[in-house]
């Protein structure tokens, strides 16, 4: 299991924004935190580290979504 | 709670923290958990106003990098979250569309960006080539650590004393004042006063415009039932007038004779405070020339001194009817009265500035109106920090921290092992005050014009500097001279400069700021400054380090380290004086935790700079406690209160003639040095009014301000106008022997003068009324007059557009 | 219920004549100071002079959004609004309420600036009309949403430049982007009462704006209540009340 820390920068536009956010919800790897402004923390878990890598160039392929930053990310549970 | 769980709320903390700081601008101060919550995505922080000396405290509300809204601070002790329209507005005066951006400097008469590099090296070159004719024009709104760095860059490193602040012009005479008093600078009371007095007593002082914060602490008392009596000694009515019980309008200069006629009235009633006078006052009389220590007298003495101040003799000098001086010494011989005087620039902008300070004073000891909750002589200041930096950080040409003088050895040398210099660095000469600064600035070399360069920082002299067109202009024709100005907008000053350093200004920058009662009050940084705008404090202290690469000796301390050597937690020292390294550390609170030693010499004890943090504010002394807290000192002198006082219940522990006592002195009447006449009919004074800062370059730039009050006016009775056949708004020229300024009438105006006297305000860059004003100044202090010259005042001729 | 409202009515005509006095004394007093042609008359004539108006023409002359007042004064004598009328009022109200509220403060929390003239010397008479909020002659004087100050003009000042016959320079550019008013307040759940989404500091009289004097689109459908924080929760922190945080170390 991998555990990364995301940090989403979501586009202003109100309806590609409620679009992104009821995407990201059905996520089940997603747990969304509080948005600040267009920043919107994400935990996402994944089974691996290849998992995790393949959902960050997922998540920044979404439109609606501008930027994905990584904040951490941890390793701890990979075999 | 299982790992995975644990886990994600670690990974959920960090991400949401980073999502604060990216979204709020990469500020690493809005980060959650160390500030107040964010509602809006609005963080709000504590920070002083940056306008006026009563020092209110505003919360700053910031949102994605910018100020959108600002709110009285309920917090803070001052002004109990009412703020004045300055301060609700201080929030805009950060985005006016023409903020400098980028260093600027004159090639072929015109101003072209540079590099910051090049900048500090042109700055740094000028200090090289001639230390003694470099010199450092600051300001009552430095902060504490920019006025900090600056003083010791020219005291400790260029060893000139030429340093001398804008602060001068307006609070030099209250400094003498409380020197000659009571042997040290500042009041004994505080803000605490104005909630307990029965009069309060206002000497040529405007507090509804200039402090309103304190006109409403004191009138809402009345709103709640309270009785407190307000009375009004002025030049001219004004807003305060309005709500006071007895308004009493004297000529110019007559406050000397008034002051004199309550003493005699006090002294030959036998209604004055014997046992207090007896047990805490020593008498004193002037010397020729003037100082600050005079010469003994006795009671005796004084008394004859005062005989001819009789009321009618008083009356006759100031026109103040005789009953309603008796009135006035009848309620100072009153003990059941709590009577506090305020005073502000009427007093202080007097060529017998420190004798009408020293008169008040002594009316206040003389009645033993002094020492008790709401009895107190009490000067107000006109800058945010012209306490702080100027008269605690001793930015003036004769002082040094905390108190201490170049000219004392002993002082020298106590400033010489805090900054550890070799013995004799620092110069035991004063520098030159400010209108001989100037003077010399604006005078050829081979005529004696020794000061070649000038570095303003904070600070408007183009327009607010007395006589302008003499002090001023003529620097700006003769080649050798060089003027450098730090500021935030394209003011008179910075557009007549050779070089322009853009700066960050209020909550761009953090901050510590000294009010008018003694408080400390801090500030973090909220957000960026536009373009390429940096700290004054980094701007210093970038030159000082260019000059110590240049070898300059004085740039080492005896260690052979740098003058400012600032370090990280491990005492590792960080290149602070590279900007993307500057806000590595505080370098706020190191330059402050250094200057705080200086503070204990003359028990105007500070606080570490991290319990200011915490706090609104806090009054000095601020003593440790056993406990570990830090306690300050509300009323000064009295046993009640003040951890120094421990003999008497009122102990001047720092008394002119050392025996914990204080000096009533005697002061006679002069007339001022220029007095209307044929030629010159009228007189003229000068002053603020409320939606304005100083020479309006901030609130200029403030919609709601400069709406309110968009251009300065000569303010004439009726009579006058009608006398000249002038009508409201019509354009007529005011000139003095010095000058002259076109600016329209507005009859009667904010303010009512007497027949005969006229008032123009300053705020307004384009009619530059300090082109006519005097610069005739006290003997002891050196401030100049700005309330009164003479004047005329003509219709334009016929056909001018 | 009728006794009360009488009396209410009575004060405020009360009210209303009194502000007629004092006006009037404010304007006499001024007027005969604006009229110095007489006193210019004897001099030689300026074609640049502007003309300083009289007091005959005060009445006529412009006042912002009290421009018609002076024609009507007693027009708002008879009876205060009725509490108990309905209020029908519109999204579309509210929003027009609000960017009206928009134009006279730099942002929501900002002391609103004057829309008319004021005794620019003397101690204004604010409260004569502000203090119980009125109507004169259909313009509202709303009634000021905070404890009293006796220095009002410390805080509210006038839009418009007050001295008589000049010619104003352009206002200055300014980029400040200010907090704009909070949208309505949360409900728990529909026909909850909603909570208070803006700060109640200095804005503790909440019928200033919510009551009958209130802007339509602003009223609360229930005026004559007057217990408001019974039922409408404030927030904590909005009005510094939060506890106070752990400063950052520096
Ligand atoms: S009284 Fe002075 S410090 Fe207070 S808000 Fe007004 S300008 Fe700022």
């Amino acid at each position: 299991m991998t555990v990364s820390a995301l940090v989403l920068t979501l586009d202003p536009e109100p309806v590609s924004r409620t679009r992104v956010l009821e995407r990201l919800r059905g996520d089940a790897r997603l747990c969304l935190g509080d948005r600040v402004l267009d920043r919107l923390p994400v935990v996402a878990m994944t089974t691996s580290c290849a998992a995790g890598d393949a959902l960050f160039g997922e998540l920044g392929a979404i439109e609606g979504i501008l930027k994905v930053d990584v904040v951490a990310v941890d390793f701890s549970e990979d075999v | 709670m299982d790992r995975r769980d644990f886990l994600k709320t670690t990974a959920m903390a960090a991400a949401t923290a980073a999502a604060y700081r990216l979204a709020l601008d990469g500020d690493s101060a809005a980060a959650p958990g160390d500030g107040p919550p964010a509602i809006d995505g609005v963080r709000w922080d504590k920070a002083p106003c940056r306008f006026c000396g009563t020092g209110c405290h505003v919360q700053v509300g910031v949102r994605g990098g910018k100020v959108v809204a600002i709110a009285g601070d309920d917090k803070a002790e001052v002004n109990k979250g009412l703020l004045c329209v300055k301060g609700y507005h201080v929030g805009l005066a950060l985005y006016g569309k023409d903020r400098l951006t980028r260093p600027l400097l004159r090639r072929n008469g015109k101003l072209e960006p540079i590099s910051w590099d090049q900048a500090i090296e042109i700055v740094a070159e000028r200090a090289f080539g001639n230390p003694a004719g470099f010199a450092i024009y600051g300001s009552g709104q430095w902060t504490i650590p920019e006025g900090y760095a600056a003083n010791k860059l020219i005291k400790g490193g260029l060893a000139s004393n030429q340093i001398d602040p804008n602060a001068r012009l307006c609070m030099a005479s209250a400094v003498t004042g409380f020197l000659s008093t009571y042997g040290v600078d500042e009041p004994a009371g505080c803000y605490d006063d104005l909630d307990r007095a029965d009069v309060v007593l206002m000497w040529g002082n405007n507090p509804a415009e200039m402090h309103p914060i304190l006109f409403s602490r004191i009138i809402d008392r009345r709103a709640r039932g309270e009785t407190v009596r307000l009375i009004d000694l002025t030049t001219r009515r004004t807003r305060t007038s309005g709500f006071c019980d007895r308004t009493l309008i004297f000529k110019p200069q007559s406050d000397l004779a008034i002051a004199n006629g309550i003493a005699h009235l006090l002294v030959e009633s036998g209604t004055y405070d014997r046992a207090f006078v007896d047990q805490f006052c020593n008498f004193r009389k002037r010397t020729d020339p003037p100082s600050l220590q005079g010469d003994a007298s006795t009671f005796e003495e004084y008394r004859q001194a005062l005989a001819e101040y009789t009321p009618e003799k008083v009356e006759d000098i100031s026109g103040v009817p005789a009953a309603d001086l008796r009135m006035l010494a009848e309620l100072f011989g009153r003990r059941d009265l709590r009577i506090t005087s305020l005073w502000c620039m009427g007093m202080n902008q007097h060529t017998r500035g420190t004798a009408i300070n020293d008169l008040v004073h002594g009316i206040h000891l003389l009645s033993g109106h002094f020492g008790k909750p709401g009895d107190a002589p009490t000067s107000l200041t006109g800058q945010p920090s012209a306490c702080g930096t100027v008269r605690e950080v001793g930015t003036l040409a004769h002082a040094l921290p905390g108190g201490l003088v170049v000219a004392n050895p002993e002082h020298r040398k106590e400033a010489e092992e805090i900054w550890n210099l070799p013995a004799g660095r620092i110069k035991d000469k004063p520098g030159y005050h400010t209108v001989e600064m100037w003077k010399r600035f604006s005078t050829a070399a081979e005529q004696g014009g020794d000061i070649d360069t000038i570095w303003v920082q904070v600070t408007n002299p183009a327009r607010t500097l007395p006589n302008a067109s003499a002090l001023f202009d003529p620097s700006r024709r003769l080649p050798g001279k060089f003027l450098i100005v730090s500021d935030v907008y394209p003011t008179a000053t910075a557009m007549a400069a050779d070089l322009v350093l853009p700066s960050a200004m209020w909550v761009e920058k953090n901050g510590v700021f000294g009010n008018s009662e003694r408080r400390t009050q801090q500030w973090f940084r909220m957000v960026q400054p536009p373009g390429e705008a940096r700290d004054d404090c980094w701007q210093l202290l970038a030159v000082a380090r260019k000059l110590h690469d240049k070898g300059l000796p004085g740039m080492k301390d005896k260690d052979g380290k740098f003058l400012f050597r600032i370090v990280d937690d491990a005492g590792q020292e960080v290149p602070v004086w590279d900007w993307r390294r500057y806000y590595d550390v505080n370098v706020d609170q190191q330059l402050f935790d250094e200057y705080r030693r200086f503070t204990r010499f003359k028990h105007k004890d500070l606080a570490p700079y991290a319990e200011y943090v915490k706090a609104r504010g806090m009054r000095w002394p601020v003593v440790e406690q056993a406990d570990g807290t830090w306690r300050e000192t509300r009323f000064r002198f009295a046993r009640f209160d003040d951890p120094y006082a421990t003999k008497a219940d009122l102990q001047f522990y720092h008394s002119v003639t050392k025996d914990d006592r204080a000096l009533i002195w005697f002061h006679p009447y002069e007339p001022p040095p220029e007095v209307p006449d044929a030629g010159y009919p009228m007189w003229l004074c000068t002053g603020r009014v409320l939606e304005h800062w100083h020479s309006g370059t901030m609130t200029m730039r403030v919609p709601q301000l400069q709406r309110a009050m968009p251009q300065a006016y000569v303010e004439m009775h009726r009579d006058d106008a009608a006398a000249l056949g002038v009508a409201d708004g019509e354009v007529v020229i005011v000139e003095s022997r010095r000058g002259k300024v076109e600016v329209p009438v507005w009859i009667d105006g904010r303010g009512q003068p007497p027949r005969g006297s006229v008032f123009v305000p300053f705020f307004d860059e384009t009619l530059p009324i300090n082109q006519v004003t005097l610069d005739a100044f006290d003997p002891l202090s050196k401030q100049p007059d700005y309330k009164k010259c003479a004047v005329r005042v003509r219709r334009r001729p016929v056909g001018t557009p | 219920m009728s006794e009360p409202r009488r009396t209410g009515a009575l004060e405020i005509g009360m009210v209303c004549v009194v502000a007629v006095a004092i006006v009037g004394l404010i304007s006499g007093v001024r007027g005969t100071g604006r009229d110095v042609r007489s006193y210019v008359a004897s001099q030689p004539a300026v074609d640049t002079q502007v003309a300083a108006r009289s007091y005959a023409d005060e009445r006529a002359a412009a006042h912002g959004p009290n421009a018609e007042a002076a024609a009507g004064w007693f027009g708002g004598l008879p009876g205060g609004p009725d509490p108990f009328a309905p209020v029908v009022q519109s999204a579309q109200d509210r929003a027009d309420a609000l960017a009206r509220r928009a134009t006279r403060r730099a942002f929501d929390g900002a002391p609103p600036t004057i829309p008319h003239r004021i005794d620019q010397h003397g101690v204004p008479a604010c409260l004569t009309c502000h203090d119980r909020g009125t109507t004169i002659a259909g313009v509202v004087a709303p009634r000021m949403s905070h404890e009293r100050h006796d220095s009002c003009v410390q805080c509210h000042v006038v839009a418009t430049d007050p001295r008589p016959g000049t010619v104003t320079p352009p206002a200055p550019d300014n980029g400040f982007v200010g907090l704009a008013a909070p949208a309505t307040g949360e409900r728990a759940w529909p026909g909850a009462p909603p909570t208070i989404p803006h700060t109640t500091r200095m804005r503790e009289r909440c019928d200033a704006c919510h009551g009958v004097y209130g802007a339509l689109g602003m009223r609360s459908s229930h005026p004559w209540r007057a217990s408001c924080l019974q039922c409408h929760g404030r927030s904590a922190e909005l009005d510094q009340r939060a506890p106070v945080a752990i400063p950052r170390t520096p």
